[in-house]
C-alpha cells in the first residue's frame, strides 16, 4: 500500500463518518500544512488559525474529494487559497506569483521557516521535543538507529534497508518499530496526552 | 493491533493479507491514533523539519468536534477496484451479445411465424381502395402519356 493509498484509505473512512479518520490524516499533514501557510501569513498566531481553517474547510469539503490528485495536493491548495483569502480579508498584500503558487504540492518542504513564525511557548516546546528525540536517538541500539535513520531520513524501503543491513526485511520490520517505540516512550510525558483526549 | 503492525502500515510495508484488520482496528481504537501522531512527529523532526506548535492538532481536534459529521456517498477513488470491474463486466457482456446476435442462424419463415416475428423488410401497405379507384380514373392526365407504367393495381399493365 502507498502513502497516496493510505490517506485515500483514510480519506474513504471520514467519508464515511470516521472522524478519527481525518484526525490521522490531521497528525500526518499538520506540520507540513502550517509550514506552508506560514510562508505567507508570517505571524504565528494567524497562521496556526488559518491552518485550522484550511483544515476545517477540507473536512467540510471532503465529500467533493474524488481521489483524482493525492490528498495533500487537494489539501495543499485548501490551505493556498484559504491563507490568500484571509490576507485578503485583512487588507493585506497577497503574494501574486509566489514560490508557493509555483510549488509542487508533493514535493513542498521547508523546515526552517516554521520555527521562526512559532510562538515563544511554541517554540520552547518544539525545542524540547526536538532534544528528546534527537537524545533518544543517541541511546538507541546502533542496529535500531540505524534502521529508522534510513527509512526516516533516506526514505529507504525496508527491503533496501534489509540489503543495505544485511538482515531479513522481519527484522527491518522489527527495528524501525522499536525505534520508534524507544523514541515515543520519551516523549510522552512531554506530550502529555492522556488515552481519551485526541478523536 | 499490534502496534508494530501499525508502524509498518505508516510505512507502507505492512503484509497486504494484515490491512483489513489492521484498518478494521484503527477504526475503533483511539490509542492506535494516539500513536500514529507520535510516529508521524518523531518522523518530522528526524528529518528536521519545524514542528511548529505541538497543539495544533489538539486545537483542530476540538474544532472539529462542532462540525456535524461528513456522510459522503461511497467513492471509489485510487483503487477503484469496483468501478473497474463493473466497466469490465459491461465490456465483456457487449462483447458477448454482439457475436451472439452475429453468429445466430438466420430464422427460417416458418420459424419467424412459429415465434410471431416480423420479417425485416415487410411489403409496403396498399393504398386505400378509394385512392387507386381515383388514381385509374385520372390516369390520362398523366404527364407520362406514352410511357408504359405499372397500374398501382397489383398485376394491371397499362400503355399510355
Amino acid at each position: 500500500m502507498t502513502d497516496r493509498e493510505i490517506d485515500q484509505k483514510l480519506v474513504e473512512r471520514a467519508q464515511a463518518g470516521d472522524k478519527r479518520a481525518f484526525g490521522m490524516l490531521v497528525a500526518k499533514y499538520q506540520r507540513k500544512l502550517a509550514r506552508l501557510v506560514g510562508r505567507l501569513v508570517r505571524d504565528p498566531a494567524e497562521a496556526e488559525d488559518v491552518t485550522q481553517d484550511a483544515f476545517i474547510k477540507a473536512y467540510r469539503a471532503l465529500g467533493a474529494f474524488r481521489g483524482d490528485s493525492a490528498f495533500y495536493t487537494w489539501l495543499y491548495r485548501i490551505g493556498v487559497n484559504t491563507a490568500k483569502n484571509y490576507l485578503v480579508a485583512q487588507g493585506r498584500r497577497v503574494p501574486t506569483q509566489t514560490a508557493v503558487d509555483n510549488e509542487d504540492a508533493e514535493n513542498f518542504d521547508d523546515g526552517g521557516l516554521l520555527r521562526d513564525v512559532n510562538t515563544p511557548e511554541a517554540e520552547l516546546m518544539s525545542r524540547q521535543i526536538v532534544e528528546t528525540v534527537n537524545a533518544s536517538m543517541d541511546a538507541l541500539p546502533e542496529e535500531l538507529r540505524t534502521a529508522i535513520r534510513l527509512r526516516e531520513i533516506e526514505g529507504l524501503s525496508y527491503e533496501e534497508i534489509a540489503t543495505l543491513m544485511n538482515c531479513p526485511i522481519g527484522t527491518v520490520r522489527s527495528r524501525i518499530f522499536r525505534a520508534r517505540e524507544a523514541i515515543a516512550e520519551r516523549l510522552r510525558p512531554q506530550l502529555d496526552v492522556s488515552k481519551d483526549r485526541r478523536w | 493491533m499490534n502496534r508494530e503492525h501499525l508502524s509498518a502500515l505508516m510505512d507502507g510495508e505492512l503484509d497486504p493479507s494484515l490491512e483489513t484488520t489492521v484498518w478494521a482496528r484503527m477504526k475503533d481504537e483511539g490509542e492506535l491514533a494516539r500513536i500514529w501522531n507520535e510516529y508521524h512527529l518523531i518522523g518530522d523532526v528526524l528529518r528536521e523539519k519545524g514542528i511548529g506548535n505541538i497543539r495544533l492538532g489538539e486545537r483542530v481536534a476540538q474544532a472539529l468536534s462542532t462540525e456535524p459529521t461528513v456522510l459522503a456517498p461511497r467513492r471509489f477513488g485510487v483503487a477503484g477496484q469496483p468501478t473497474r470491474w463493473l466497466a469490465v463486466a459491461a465490456a465483456v457482456a457487449a462483447v458477448a451479445v454482439s457475436t451472439w446476435t452475429l453468429q445466430r442462424p438466420e430464422a427460417s419463415p416458418s420459424q419467424m411465424v412459429a415465434r410471431n416475428e416480423v420479417p425485416a423488410e415487410s411489403p409496403a401497405p396498399s393504398p386505400p381502395a378509394e385512392a387507386e379507384h381515383y388514381v385509374a380514373m385520372h390516369r390520362q392526365w398523366s404527364p407520362l402519356s406514352g410511357f408504359q407504367t405499372v397500374d398501382y393495381a397489383a398485376g394491371t399493365v397499362a400503355s399510355r
